[in-house]
């Protein structure tokens, strides 16, 4: 089944990946014969202004060939709009008569005879490395001469290639949200209603007829459940009839209850039980969509932020840029323990519907912020409800996979997490250079609302477990992990120098420093998704590999190695494609050396985890490990207020370097000692 | 640099509610007849619903009806003179420093219009406000902008000027020309109309002093704002074209009636206009004219003879169309 579904969801993205490459590519095509009419229209004023005084001298008796200080007019003219990289007046035979041309710039020479000019219009055409607009001068209805203006057309070609990357972005996104949609539908109309079919079925092969199928979202295979209730009704019927037959006849017990007949077991009349289906699918697609419409922001936030921000206050500008970010990740970090908490009180469904909502009403009112301390308030309670969300599916994910496969289950939810996460980036970055900052912020409202409904439409609420019910955390065992050197090692010098990296460069000092470069929002959301993709297509594998050779250590160690050597890359290359470079290999630097910290913790840690239990060591290390977070954009902001954004890379990467140095020493010695003692008497 | 004087006053341009009062009675004091700065005073208040009864007189360059003028407007009291020219003026409100004010009109606000220099003239102390009942108009454009225009359209090294000494006008104005000279590293060749007699300088005088000129060969001859040589500046243009030599003009008439090749002007209606918006200061706003600062246009217009460009052969560099105004007629 399951098999057949990836085969299904990749057959029909590979189609409409296809399909929308070829429309896209149609689209460009389209683009790229369109644009020289419309590169014209820029030109036009300049050339009807020109055309203007050459016709006026015309009229006062001067003749084309006869103008005095031509070529230093044209130049003048190119002088005053730089898209123009030459001027030329022609006579009607196309000799050219004055010139203006950059004497420097690295072409062909411009030819001396022109096309025979159209008579009637201003037409623009393609002429070597140059679209060439003409303009006809005319004089009593005769075109006495012919202006040339000449576009360069990699101006042209820079433009469509922008453009091509945007639907590049656009394309890879489509791909990616088609997938969870597509694994969302197939869950929803064939996966689920098919496994509860089985389950269903298995039962009355069993003799138990006293389940029933949800009618609810009878879609797909799931539009057979009305009939099989039907039938299962009729057999319950006829059974209670049955009964009732041997109660009259006194061959019946005495209690009320609808014995098992001949082993077969039956419902009594209004005492049925319908069968819920809770595949982690059904979570996956909400939380890709909460994830995805938190992130169009990614990309702009920090820039957002510094509209709001004022020197009077005699605090640096970037620490003040900083601090929401910082603000929104502390308060995301806290309110996981305790949303976790309620969230099993009252049900997934209702938790991740209030999550959803707070989060919609966070978003709108930080859309509509006047000062930086609303803006605050707002992103406090976006954090919120963000924090409740992600810890409602993250529950949701754990209560409904077998022990055996928490892993995976685990590792959907984090890849739900960064596809929702890069994709929400590169479209945020699209979209805000197009509709601006406030808009975006509705748009990713409007998306989480629709979240709200989705988790109303098809999650439920299982009942709560005693299995599963989390325990609070106690300071009796944050100071019992605290204590333990190794724990302490792996959370301060591995897992936060790795979150401030992320929150400080990524979130925070990556859109500023790109937007400095002079990139709009859609690069730089391009460039921040590189760090997604890297970690949707590689921390998996290489999970695997880690789980392989075991040495976890090593894979914490060299990913601290690689994210500092990543913050070094600026020096190297300090433009748009440095930055992107650097986020890519930060991807792959968290890809080796984030998810193998979790395990190093159980496997190094075994008394302590053993004495606080696995559930709770993970969440003070996750809580723990988010303080990196808060503290990333703070560091980065106090950095580039004293050494600038350079300084501010150098110093994240210096910080990167020691603590990954440190890290490995200790383990080294640590592993040297352990040799040491079982080697010794 | 086409000069709009509604858009340049257009502080000013909601009509005045005087509709139903009695019509301001405004005093044209004219030296040698109506001229455009005339139509475009008339015209400026005209467009502004302002309602005004002239009472126009021209002394038609006679001198001694200006004392006539004066006696009339003490007895018919009108709201405001206007006059026009230095000479004109000067004989109405006198030098700022007279001891005996009394041959002049001090009750009644007067707006000159047509001064070159009203400083030099002694008609002000100073620009910005005359501290008398009266303000005015200049048509003055500032030398070096002149000279500028000038090497816009041909670049020289020999520049001609001729002018009469007895205008106390030319004599600043060629001192300016000296100066701008300088700088733009022109070489200057003076030819002041030297008089036999006593007296105006007659025509026998103006063309030894063309002739003078010529046989040094300035490469062009520049026409200072002087009542004489706008007067007879067909005398010096022709024999200047005969021997291939533009004339370059400090106002309109030589270039637009003599054949004089161009100029960088203020043109008399815009000047006129612009007195007309002190006017309005004065009678509607009610403003002390002698606290209303003395002005010259900041916008001039760039005239070409394009009969005389073609005559000569001589074409105006194209950049010049782009703001010049074209004049195409063959001398009156």
């Amino acid at each position: 089944m399951n098999k057949l579904q990836n085969r299904l969801i990749l057959l029909s993205t590979s189609l409409v990946a296809g399909a929308a490459i070829m429309l896209s590519w149609f689209a460009l095509g389209h683009f790229e014969r369109e644009l020289p009419p419309a590169m014209a229209k820029t030109v036009a004023v300049v050339g009807q202004s020109t055309a203007k005084v050459i016709e006026s001298a015309y009229a006062a008796g001067v003749p084309p060939e006869s103008l005095v200080g031509a070529n230093d007019y044209l130049d003048t003219v190119r002088k005053d709009n730089p898209g123009l990289d030459y001027l030329a007046i022609a006579s009607p035979q196309g000799t050219t008569l004055h010139r203006s041309d950059n004497q420097n710039a690295n072409r062909p020479p411009l030819p001396i005879n022109w096309a025979a000019p159209d008579q009637s219009l201003v037409s623009t055409q393609r002429l070597g490395t140059y679209f060439d607009t003409t303009t006809p001068l005319r004089a009593e209805g005769q075109v006495v001469a012919t202006l040339h203006l000449g576009q360069r057309a990699s101006i042209v070609e820079s433009k469509v290639k922008e453009l091509s990357y945007d639907v590049l972005t656009v394309l890879i996104v489509a791909t990616l949200i088609a997938m969870e949609l597509l694994r969302f539908v197939l869950a929803v109309s064939v996966q689920g209603p098919s496994s509860l079919l089985h389950d269903f079925l298995h039962r009355a092969r069993q003799g138990d007829f006293r389940h029933y199928l949800p009618l609810g979202n009878a879609v797909g295979v799931g539009r057979l459940n009305a009939p099989l209730n039907h039938w299962q009704n009729l057999i319950n019927e006829r059974a209670h009839q049955i009964w009732q037959r041997l109660r009259a006849r006194g061959e019946a017990g005495a209690d009320d209850k609808i014995p098992a007949i001949a082993g077969f077991q039956f419902h009594a009349p209004q005492a049925s039980v319908i069968l819920r289906d809770s595949a982690i699918d059904y979570v996956r697609w909400p939380f890709f969509l909460l994830i995805f419409s938190e992130s169009l922001s990614l990309s702009f936030f920090p820039l957002y932020v510094e509209q709001f921000f004022s020197p009077e206050w005699g605090v640096p500008r970037e620490l003040v840029i900083g601090l929401p970010i910082s603000i929104f990740m502390f308060v995301w970090a806290l309110s996981m323990p305790w949303a976790g908490l309620w969230g099993d009180r009252v049900g997934h469904r209702r938790a991740f519907m209030v999550g959803a909502i707070i989060t919609c009403a966070g978003l709108l009112l930080t859309a509509a912020t006047q000062t930086i301390f609303d803006l605050v308030l707002w992103r406090c309670m976006t954090a919120f409800g963000y924090g409740l969300v992600f810890v409602t599916a993250q529950s949701y994910i754990a209560n409904n996979t077998p022990p055996s496969q928490r892993t995976k289950g685990m590792a959907i939810f984090l890849a739900s997490f960064f596809a929702g996460s890069l994709s929400g980036a590169a479209i945020g970055g699209i979209l805000s250079d197009r509709i601006g900052y406030p808009l975006t912020f509705v748009t990713s409202a409007l998306l989480s609302a629709g979240t709200a409904l989705f988790a109303a439409r098809f999650l439920h609420s299982a009942p709560p477990s005693a299995q599963n019910a989390k325990r609070k955390l106690g300071s009796a065992d944050f100071k019992a992990l605290l204590r333990n050197p190794k724990f302490v090692v792996i959370t301060f010098l591995a897992a936060i120098p790795a979150k401030i990296a992320l929150t400080g460069f990524l979130y925070y000092s990556a859109p500023l420093y790109l937007k400095f470069l002079g990139n709009n929002q859609s690069a730089t959301g391009r460039a921040m998704m590189a760090y997604g993709l890297v970690i949707v297509g590689m921390s998996p594998s290489i999970a695997r590999l880690a789980d392989r050779f075991g040495h976890q250590r090593w894979f914490v160690a060299v990913g601290g190695y690689v994210a500092a050597a990543s913050m070094f890359l600026i020096h190297f290359r300090d433009d748009a494609v440095g930055v992107a470079l650097a986020i890519t290999f930060l991807g792959i630097a968290h890809s080796i050396g984030v998810s193998p910290q979790l395990a190093l913790v159980s496997e190094f840690c075994q008394d302590v985890v053993k004495e606080v239990g696995l559930g709770t060591a993970t969440g003070i290390f996750r809580l723990i490990e988010r303080l990196g977070n808060v503290l990333g954009p703070m560091i980065a902001g106090i950095l580039i207020a004293k050494f600038g954004f350079k300084g501010a890379f150098y110093g994240i990467g210096i910080l990167c370097l020691v603590c990954a140095t440190l890290f490995s020493a200790y383990f080294q010695m640590s592993a040297y000692k352990e040799r040491h003692r079982t080697a010794g008497p | 640099m086409q000069m709009t004087a509604a858009g340049l006053f257009g502080a000013f341009s909601s009509p005045y509610a005087v509709a139903n009062a009695a019509p301001f009675r405004i005093m044209l004091m004219l030296y040698r007849g109506q001229t455009e700065a005339e139509k475009g005073f008339q015209n400026y208040l005209k467009s502004r619903h302002i309602p005004v009864e002239y009472i126009i007189r021209d002394a038609n360059e006679d001198k001694q009806k200006i004392r006539q003028f004066i006696d009339e407007a003490r007895t018919l009291r009108p709201d405001l003179i206007y006059s026009f020219g230095t000479t004109l003026t000067k004989a109405i409100v006198g030098p700022y420093d007279a001891i005996d004010k009394s041959p002049y009109i001090n009750d009644i606000p007067v707006v000159f219009n047509i001064v070159a220099d009203p400083v030099g003239a002694k008609l002000v102390p100073r620009l910005s406000a005359s501290g008398r009942n009266l303000t005015g108009t200049s048509h003055l454009v500032p030398m070096p902008a002149q000279l500028k225009a000038l090497i816009n359209f041909k670049t020289i090294r020999r520049l001609g000027a001729i002018y009469n000494p007895d205008e106390a006008n030319s004599l600043l104005a060629i001192e300016q020309l000296k100066r701008a000279c300088l700088i733009e590293k022109i070489e200057l060749i003076l030819s002041p109309v030297v008089k036999k007699t006593t007296g105006m300088p007659d025509k026998a005088d103006l063309n030894n002093s063309v002739n003078q000129l010529l046989a040094q060969k300035p490469e062009m001859i520049y026409l200072p704002s002087d009542s004489f040589i706008i007067a007879n500046a067909r005398q010096i243009i022709e024999p200047a074209l005969l021997a291939r030599t533009p004339a370059f003009s400090a106002t309109e008439a030589p270039i637009r009636q003599q054949g004089a090749l161009a100029g960088l002007v203020s043109r008399y209606y815009n000047v006129g206009e612009f007195a007309a918006h002190k006017a309005i200061e004065i009678l509607v706003q009610k403003k002390a004219p002698s606290q209303i600062p003395i002005e010259v246009l900041n916008r001039f217009s760039y005239l070409i003879n394009m009969q005389t460009a073609r005559r000569l052969g001589t074409f105006p560099p194209v950049a010049i169309f782009r703001f010049a105004e074209i004049v195409d007629k063959s001398p009156v």
